[in-house]
C-alpha cells in the first residue's frame, strides 16, 4: 500500500511552478534577470552577451525540470536534476562574482538564496525518491518504514537460533509461529520497533527471512529525508546485518576479505588481523 | 613479502607488503609456487574494472604449498600441494550447493557493490576489485585462501606446475566454453579469440569431439599454436579476411553450429566499429566492447548455440537482439564454477588426455611481472601465456 503522498507532491509542484517561473524569466529577459542579480551592468558590449546566452541555457533547463516536476507521477529524476543545477549555478555565481562590472552583495545574497534552496531540493528529492523505493521503502507520517528480506539456507528452526545468538534482546514471540516484533533503542536516528517473520522457502531453499521496521527521525519528514543519505540509515545496517546473518548461518563465520577487515584497502590487511570489530 | 600491485590505470608494480595471516577458521595460508597473468588481468590493468583501490595485490590463477592451516580445515594439511579456484565458494549456500560456485552467496563481502552493478550479488574472486570482494592476489609470495576446505584442488602427484596450473581458472573456462556447445557428431564450431583461454577452448573442443574447429584472431603466432597445438582446423586472420564471408565459405553457407566468444570486453576489428565502439567506450556510453560476441551472434547458424566466457564488465551497446531471437539462438554464458570441473579435468590431465601447458610461452620470476605484463598486452615475442615463479 503506497502510503500518503500529499507532501511529497505539493514539494513537487511547488519546485515546479518555481522552475517554470524563473526559466520564463530567464529565456525571455536574460538582461534583466542578470542585471537584478548583479551579474553585470554591461548590456550591449561582447562581455556582455556570453552572460545573456548562459542564463538562457539555465532557462531551458529549469523549463525542461518543470515539465517533470508538474506533469510526472513519478519526478524524482527531475527533482534530482535541480540538486545538480544548484551546484552548477552556485559554481556560475561564484565565477561571476569575478567579473569586473559584478556587483558583489547582489551575487552573495543570490547565492544565499541558491544555497537556501538547494537544501529543499535535496530534501524534496530524497522523499521523492523515497516514494519511488515502494514496497521497500515509505514514508508513513513522519516514520519511515522499511522491509528487508534475505534467503537462509538452513532450516527454519536453525535459522532463528542464529538470530537468537546474534541478537537475544531485540526479539520476543508475538504469539503467532515464526512471527517475532523487536524493538531497539540504540538506533542512530531514534528507536527503531518492526517485527521479523520467518517462513520455510520454497523446496530446498531454506527459510526465508523478512523483516520490517520503521523509525522517527528527528524533524519529521525533512529529517526521513536526510536520513535516507545517511550511510548509518537503518535499512542499510538491516540489510547488512542480514547478509551477516546468512553468512554466519551458512558458512559458521563472518566473512572478512583482505580489505574488509581494515576498511577499504586490499594491501594485504590480512596481515592485520582484526581486533575492533 | 613480494608481490604484484595494482597502483593506477596501466601501473602494475613489484611492492613490499605484508604476508597474510589466518583470520578465520576455514583459512589457509599457501606459499605460491607458480602463477599465471590472465587475459583478464589486462582488463583490470587498463582500468576497465571498477573499485580498483591503488596497491590491490593482484592474481587469481596460482598454486602452491600450504604453509598454515586453520583448525576448521579437516581436509588439509602443512606440505600439501594445492591450486585454487580463481572463484572463492563458501559451500554453503544454495548457489554453491548447487554447483553455481562462482556465484557464492557468501564470499564477497561487497556484494551490495555487485547487487547494484549487476542486479544481483556474485561471488569473491582473488585480486580482482573491490566489487569482488576485495581478496588479496596471487601474484605474490604468500595468498591467504579464505573457505579453504572447499577451494582446493588437491595435487597428489608429481605433476609438474604447468600441467595443473591451469585447472583454477583457464582451463575449466575453455572447457566449460565448449561444453556450453552442445558438440554434436559433425559440428563445427567457431572460436573468436586465440588466446589461453581460446586455445584452451579449442582444445576441450577437440576432446568433446567437433568435427571441425575455426580459430579467429589476428596475431599469427596465435593462430599458428591453434592449429599445431590447440586442435584448429582452419584459421581467419580477421584483418586480412572478412570473417563472415570466411566462414560462409568455411562451412557451405550453414554457419558454425557453435560459436565461442573467448574475447571479451576488449575486442578489436579491422573496420569501423572497432573505432565506433572506442568512442562510446571512452564516452561512457558503454564500458564494454562487444565486437567479437555480435560477430558470433550474426555467424553462428539458425538455431545455434553462441557461448560467452571472454570476460565481460558492464553494459554494451549494439546488441543483436534481432538475430538472437528471430534464428532462434541459444545464448550461454559465465563466470566459470571452477570447483564443479576441477576433478573431471584433473583425471583427463592426468591421462594425459589434455595437456594445456602447450600455451605457456614465458616462464619469469615475480620480479619481471611487470615485463610479463607489458609482454602478454603487446603480444610480444610471440607472448600467449605468462607463468610468473615467485
Amino acid at each position: 500500500m503506497p502510503g500518503d503522498r500529499r507532501l511529497e507532491t505539493m514539494l513537487a509542484r511547488g519546485l515546479g511552478l518555481f522552475s517554470l517561473g524563473l526559466g520564463a524569466v530567464q529565456l525571455v529577459a536574460p538582461a534583466t534577470f542578470n542585471r537584478v542579480l548583479g551579474v553585470g551592468k554591461k548590456r550591449t558590449t561582447t562581455a556582455g552577451r556570453l552572460p545573456r546566452l548562459v542564463t538562457r541555457m539555465i532557462g531551458i533547463r529549469e523549463l525542461i525540470a518543470a515539465m517533470g516536476l508538474l506533469t510526472r507521477r513519478r519526478p524524482a529524476a527531475f527533482s534530482w536534476s535541480r540538486v545538480t543545477g544548484d551546484a552548477m549555478d552556485l559554481a556560475l555565481l561564484a565565477r561571476a562574482s569575478t567579473r569586473p562590472d559584478a556587483r558583489r552583495p547582489r551575487l552573495a545574497a543570490a547565492m544565499a538564496g541558491v544555497a537556501a534552496l538547494s537544501l529543499v531540493d535535496l530534501v524534496t528529492s530524497s522523499l521523492l525518491s523515497e516514494a519511488t523505493s515502494a514496497p521497500r521503502e515509505e514514508r508513513v507520517g513522519n516514520a519511515r518504514r522499511f522491509r528487508r528480506a534475505i534467503t537462509v539456507r538452513r532450516p527454519m528452526d536453525e535459522t532463528i537460533a542464529t538470530w537468537r545468538s546474534r541478537w537475544p534482546g531485540i526479539e520476543a514471540p508475538a504469539g503467532e509461529d515464526g512471527r517475532y516484533s523487536f524493538e531497539s533503542s540504540d538506533g542512530v536516528l531514534g528507536p527503531l520497533r518492526g517485527t521479523v517473520v520467518f517462513n520455510a522457502a520454497p523446496g530446498d531453499r531454506g527459510t526465508e527471512i523478512r523483516l520490517e521496521a520503521e523509525y522517527e527521525p528527528p524533524l519529521g519528514p525533512i529529517g526521513i529525508g536526510l536520513s535516507r543519505l545517511s550511510p548509518e540509515e537503518p535499512a542499510r545496517r538491516a540489510d547488512d546485518q542480514l547478509r551477516r546473518l546468512k553468512e554466519v548461518a551458512e558458512t559458521g563465520q563472518e566473512v572478512e576479505s583482505d580489505a574488509t577487515t581494515a576498511g577499504h584497502r586490499i594491501r594485504q590487511q590480512s596481515a592485520q588481523p582484526h581486533g575492533g570489530q | 613479502m613480494r608481490a604484484v600491485t595494482w597502483q593506477g590505470k596501466n601501473q602494475m608494480r613489484v611492492s613490499d607488503v605484508p604476508e597474510p595471516r589466518i583470520l578465520d577458521d576455514r583459512d589457509a595460508i599457501v606459499r605460491v609456487t607458480s602463477a599465471a597473468i590472465c587475459g583478464s588481468d589486462l582488463h583490470l590493468m587498463q582500468g576497465y574494472v571498477p573499485s580498483m583501490v591503488p596497491g590491490d595485490v593482484v592474481g587469481h590463477e596460482f598454486m602452491g604449498e600450504v604453509v598454515d592451516v586453520a583448525p576448521g580445515v579437516s581436509n588439509l594439511a602443512v606440505g600439501d600441494r594445492i591450486v585454487v579456484p580463481f572463484p572463492i565458494a563458501c559451500g554453503g549456500c544454495w548457489s554453491c550447493a548447487h554447483g553455481l560456485y562462482s556465484s557464492c552467496e557468501n564470499s564477497n563481502p561487497n556484494s551490495w557493490m555487485a547487487e547494484r552493478f549487476f542486479g544481483h550479488r556474485t561471488g569473491g574472486i582473488f585480486g580482482y576489485s573491490h566489487l569482488t570482494g576485495g581478496w588479496a592476489g596471487g601474484q605474490a609470495e604468500y595468498v591467504r585462501v579464505p573457505f579453504a576446505d572447499v577451494n582446493q584442488i588437491k595435487i597428489t602427484d608429481g605433476i609438474p606446475d604447468e600441467q595443473v596450473l591451469f585447472l583454477g581458472d583457464i582451463l575449466p573456462t575453455g572447457w566449460m566454453g565448449a561444453e556450453f556447445c552442445d558438440i554434436q557428431p559433425g559440428d563445427t564450431v567457431a572460436v573468436w579469440g586465440a588466446g589461453p583461454v581460446g586455445l584452451l577452448a579449442m582444445a576441450s573442443a577437440r576432446v568433446l569431439g567437433a568435427e571441425r574447429i575455426i580459430a579467429i584472431d589476428r596475431i599469427d603466432d596465435r593462430l599458428a599454436v591453434a592449429r599445431a597445438r590447440a586442435g584448429a582446423t582452419d584459421t581467419i586472420d580477421y584483418e586480412e579476411v572478412d570473417v563472415s564471408e570466411a566462414l560462409r565459405d568455411l562451412t557451405a553457407g550453414r554457419g558454425p553450429d557453435s560459436a565461442i566468444d573467448a574475447v571479451g570486453l576488449e575486442g578489436h576489428s579491422a573496420k569501423l566499429d572497432y573505432a565506433i565502439d572506442k568512442v562510446k567506450q571512452a564516452a561512457k556510453v558503454q564500458t564494454d566492447r562487444p565486437i567479437a560476441l555480435r560477430q558470433a551472434i550474426r555467424n553462428v547458424r539458425n538455431g545455434g548455440i553462441v557461448s560467452v566466457i571472454g570476460a565481460y564488465g558492464g553494459y554494451i551497446d549494439m546488441f543483436p537482439i534481432g538475430s538472437l531471437m528471430n534464428r532462434g539462438l541459444t545464448l550461454r554464458a559465465g563466470q566459470t564454477p571452477v570447483h564443479k570441473y576441477a576433478q573431471p579435468l584433473l583425471e583427463k590431465v592426468r591421462q594425459g588426455e589434455l595437456d594445456p601447458s602447450f600455451i605457456v610461452t614465458h616462464r619469469l620470476s615475480l620480479d619481471d611481472a611487470r615485463r610479463g605484463y607489458d609482454l602478454f598486452k603487446d603480444k610480444q615475442d610471440g607472448c600467449v601465456k605468462v607463468i610468473l615463479q615467485p
